[in-house]
């Protein structure tokens, strides 16, 4: 019994599930009268929980096939994000800059390293341009504070 | 290495004793001496519009004429004012970084005693700026025209007043809850997201009776959508001359105002601050500067870098007690 | 008659302050930077205007409303461009146009897409400006009698029936609405003062940005997905020329309806405070759903879902202005600035305004309408240039999107924890989307989130914990009913639909 559905609906499940059981783990509930607050929150998961089961129920009948995962550009696009959270706040706008184009590059199969470390050159400055220096935005070009 | 030494250095007593030392040495007068000989950055823990905003930007360009340096104001949002505090602690105590500092500093040492950065502790202040009074508001064509028709029916009927507020926390919302204390009035205190919520909810008649500092509900006040009972000061407000205060209508002891003023790390040169402190307060006293502060509800705030020192202290035990009392959950 | 002659007088007195060189120095730059910053995904114009407003504090109180202004509707009409050609909405009121919009780009129709847009963004705004001219004063009065009651109503009937718009399964749609509500719930607690579900992270406490949800969960996996895209499909030049701009009768026939009712639909969810021009084109797109003759191809590139969305966001842009500039209350966090720029003159907004201020609401009302003739005119001629983004190769475009993405998230308040959300929130964003899950409610769900709560709360702690309040209320039972009744019918037509399916199956 597999399907696309089934799986997403379960996974709904889960998540309303530990969103409410972690909202009663760390907020006080309280009355209808008194709202505490994690009364907002409990229902929010309860109610995704509930979804999630809207949306499985169906997909016991049918058999749907489960999407195919495109692992490069996935974890190559969120490794972008991840490698930038890291670095800026360490180094600075240009290392940031860098790093996360090249790894944003490779990304696309068959992408090669003629085609995009002169990529990244053109990076900087660009976003240099745009957010220091015409949106003003206070973000030191390198720093060192591992 | 050299990130462990600072921050045990922006921790409380240590700079303070690093800087007693500095001052008896003379270190650094030479240099307060012609401060200041390069810009300075006032930092702002919030975007641009608010009330201190303005001040800033209105005090930035006398500043500048007064003192011969351009100062420049900063807008740093993030984390409650955590990402300005850590910047201005890591520019250092030269009086060329300055964080705008306010009421809710005091209250904020009670309610999250965890924060990285305190506004008490962890900075000294260089000059007050200005003070904003709060005002009792109630609907315009409501059951209550005066302060005490409102006391008179909430202690007749215990339960049964709502009265609004911004954010649990803040200075408007312990002022309510000192008055329901201080007044022996059993009431609901309810929240609103903002101002312009909380106004709407007071003229709709959602909430009795609503506690906002003046910049916020002037412009309510001014188009009659709700109606001014009282102010929150021992003395009357000058924006309001006529409205009498909460203690007038025997309300007492009650004396509530948020107001803000510039700090900097611990060990600012005393030259520094006394030619900041001289500079604001002369300029607030222009007839045009003055006229800009009324215009957003703002009242010059006179006084010394010391004086900002005790009321951080005093505002500190009081609010400790109000969330106490009032069973505020404290973050810890 | 008499009125119609006061009215020309104060248009008179608007054209003369909208002529100046200044103003429409001031009403170029805004549309300029408005487009620029509407195209730049990352940047929406709250964070645009907010960013500009220390340069509108240094003008004077016309000049600074009038560019911010420009910024606020020339964005709107920016994202629709990076909406409709690479499924990103440039700013949260472009969400819903992507559905349509960038299907339209795939079928190698990008060009009448866009003139689509800008045709409905210039009807939108102009009959959004017609009006803030005659309705300003009795539709702020109307939207000011709401209470709690009414707006959690409102509220509840926006979330249902925007996210039962999609096509797929109701319950897809409104799980993606609670996911969104649940992110917009981290933070503190308005009502306690607590942080909630922080996980003890003081970054947190202020909550998520909206920055973050959408760069994370519409930018970066739209971005992957299209990666796994690049491979298999080329972009079609076709579409992208002059010529297939020009829309057929028919089809231009087709847009007049969508466009009129998008304006009506956009004009009055614009006035209502905490709603505005995403919501706006949500309903419009909602309302096409029910009302369109053609509503079978909505959300399979019908130039309806790129009409009616567009005409009603700018059409709400405009009308935004009325309970700001009417009672001095803003809507938004935009307006909010806009008041703000406004104090800083020392100019008290109020009722009072329009009779004190003549040269700024009319020069204001005036320079909407020159600002939108000239979206008009910079985007026709421009159309190929700004479609030549498609052609740019992809391994030079994708990594520049990232790269802005990040910078954008990270330049909101500095924080490496904004930048994380991005990155968790699109891979669930990718995940969602694969599994057919509709992703414009999350930005729904988040924005009206923490308003449904806050508005529930304090409806349940006035009534002391009377749920009877929401009936009592007229306005908000009907609300209520209609929601009901918009549930019913997409669960009834959803379990038909899913019958069918079936049986052809076994047939």
């Amino acid at each position: 019994m597999t399907g696309r559905d089934l799986a997403a609906g379960m996974a709904l499940i889960v998540m309303g599930g530990a969103y409410a059981a972690y909202t009663v783990a760390t907020l006080p509930v309280g009355t209808l009268r008194q709202m505490g607050p994690g009364m907002f929150p409990l229902g929010l998961g309860v109610l995704l929980a509930a979804l999630g089961a809207g949306v499985a129920a169906p997909a016991l009948a049918r058999d749907m096939a489960m999407p195919p995962v495109p692992h490069r550009s996935l974890w190559m696009s969120i490794g972008t994000v991840a490698a930038f959270a890291l670095v800026i706040p360490r180094f600075g706008l240009v290392p940031a800059a860098v790093v996360s184009t090249v790894i944003a590059a490779l990304a696309i199969r068959g992408s090669r390293w003629q085609v995009f470390l002169p990529m990244a050159v053109v990076m900087v400055p660009l976003s240099w341009v745009v957010f220091v220096f015409l949106l003003k935005i206070d973000i030191p070009l390198a720093q060192w504070r591992p | 290495m050299k990130l462990t030494t600072r921050r045990a250095l922006s921790r409380g007593g240590l700079l303070i004793a690093a800087a007693a030392i500095a001052s008896t040495l003379g270190l650094g007068t030479a240099a307060a001496q012609d401060y200041p000989n390069r810009p300075v950055d006032i930092v702002l823990g919030f975007g641009t519009g608010g009330v201190s905003d303005i001040i800033a930007r209105t005090l930035a360009p006398e500043l500048e004429t007064a003192l011969g340096q351009r100062f420049v104001v900063k807008n740093v949002p993030g984390a409650g004012g955590t990402v300005a505090a850590q910047s201005v602690s890591e520019a250092g105590n030269d009086g060329y970084t300055l964080l705008n500092v306010g009421a809710s500093g005091p209250i904020k040492k009670t309610l999250l005693p965890n924060q990285p950065f305190d506004q008490v502790d962890d900075f000294e202040p260089v000059t007050p700026v200005a003070n904003f009074g709060l005002v009792v508001v109630v609907a315009p064509d409501g059951q209550f025209a005066s302060l005490d028709d409102l006391v008179s029916f909430g202690r007749a009927n215990p339960g049964a007043l709502n009265v609004g507020s911004v954010q649990v926390g803040s200075t408007q919302f312990l002022a309510a809850k000192l008055f329901l204390g201080v007044a022996g009035i059993d009431a609901v205190v309810v929240p609103f997201s903002s101002t312009p919520e909380l106004m709407g909810g007071v003229a709709r008649g959602e909430v009795d009776v609503a506690f906002e500092i003046i910049p916020g509900a002037k412009a309510a006040i001014d188009n009659a959508q709700v109606l001014p009972v009282a102010t929150t000061m021992n003395a009357r407000s000058a924006l309001f001359p006529d409205l009498p205060t909460v203690e007038e209508a025997g309300i007492a002891p009650y004396d509530v105002s948020s107001w803000n003023g510039y700090s900097a790390p611990i060990g600012v040169a005393d030259e520094v601050k006394e030619k900041l402190t001289t500079a604001v307060q002369t300029i607030l006293q222009m007839p045009a500067v003055k006229d800009k502060l009324a215009a957003v509800g703002a009242e010059p705030y006179v006084g010394t870098a010391a004086d900002m020192v005790t009321r951080q202290q005093q505002e500190t035990r009081m609010w400790e007690k109000v969330i106490i009392e009032a069973g505020v959950p404290i973050e810890g | 008659m008499d009125i119609f002659a006061q009215f020309s007088a104060n248009l008179a007195i608007g054209f003369e302050t909208a002529f100046s060189l200044v103003s429409l120095g001031y009403v170029t730059l805004g549309v300029l930077v408005g487009i620029f910053i509407g195209v730049l995904p990352g940047i929406g114009a709250v964070t645009a205007i907010a960013l500009l407003m220390p340069l509108a504090f240094q003008l004077d109180a016309t000049s600074g409303l009038i560019l911010l202004a420009g910024i606020w509707y020339g964005s709107t009409f920016g994202g629709s461009i990076t909406a409709i050609l690479l499924n990103i909405p440039g700013t949260t009121s472009n969400a819903v146009t992507c559905i349509d919009g960038n299907a339209m780009t795939r079928q190698g129709r990008a060009s009448l897409a866009l003139l689509t847009a800008v045709a409905a963004s210039f009807i939108g705004g102009s009959i959004g400006i017609l009006i803030i001219m005659l309705f300003t004063a009795p539709i702020a009065q109307y939207a000011a009698g709401f209470s709690s009651v009414e707006y959690f109503s409102l509220i509840v009937f926006g979330l249902v029936a925007a996210s039962s718009i999609n096509a797929g399964s109701v319950a897809k749609g409104l799980a993606t609405v609670v996911f969104g509500v649940m992110i917009g719930v981290v933070g503190t607690d308005l009502y306690t003062g607590r942080g909630r579900l922080t996980f003890g992270n003081l970054d947190l406490m202020d909550g998520i940005t909206l920055v973050s949800v959408s760069m994370g969960v519409f930018g970066v996996s739209e971005v992957i997905a299209t990666i796994k895209e690049a491979r298999t499909r080329a972009f079609d030049r076709k579409g992208i020329t002059f010529r297939a701009m020009i829309p057929t009768r028919d089809e231009a026939r087709a847009t007049l309806g969508p466009i009129l009712r998008g304006s009506g639909v956009g004009s009055f969810f614009g006035t209502l405070p905490g709603t505005g021009p995403a919501i706006a084109a949500f309903m419009a797109y909602a309302v096409e759903g029910r009302a369109s003759k053609n509503r079978h191809a909505l959300g399979k590139g019908a130039i309806e879902g790129v009409a009616a969305p567009e005409a009603a966001n700018n059409a709400a842009d405009m009308t935004a202005f009325i309970p700001t500039l009417a009672l001095g209350i803003p809507g938004s966090a935009t307006m909010a600035l806009m008041l703000g720029a406004l104090i800083v003159n020392g100019i008290s907004p109020g009722p009072q305004l329009m009779a004190n201020e003549p040269e700024l609401f009319w020069g204001l009302i005036v320079s909407f309408w020159i600002g939108n003739l000239m979206l008009l005119v910079l985007s026709i001629p421009l159309i190929g240039v700004w479609a030549r983004l498609l052609l740019v190769p992809f391994n030079i475009l994708m990594p520049a999107i990232l790269v802005f993405i990040c910078l954008g998230a990270y330049s909101v308040s500095h924080s490496a924890t904004d930048v994380w959300l991005v990155a968790l929130l699109g891979l669930l964003g990718f995940f969602a989307r694969s599994y057919g899950f509709p992703l414009a409610p999350v930005i729904l769900g988040f924005v009206l989130g923490p308003m449904l709560e806050e508005h529930f709360r304090r409806a349940m702690l006035i009534s002391r914990g009377n749920f009877d309040v929401f009936l009592a209320s007229p306005v908000s039972a009907v609300l209520l009913v209609l929601t009901a009744l918009i549930l019913i019918t997409s669960v009834w037509s959803g379990l038909r639909r899913a019958r069918q399916t079936a049986s052809e199956a076994e047939a």
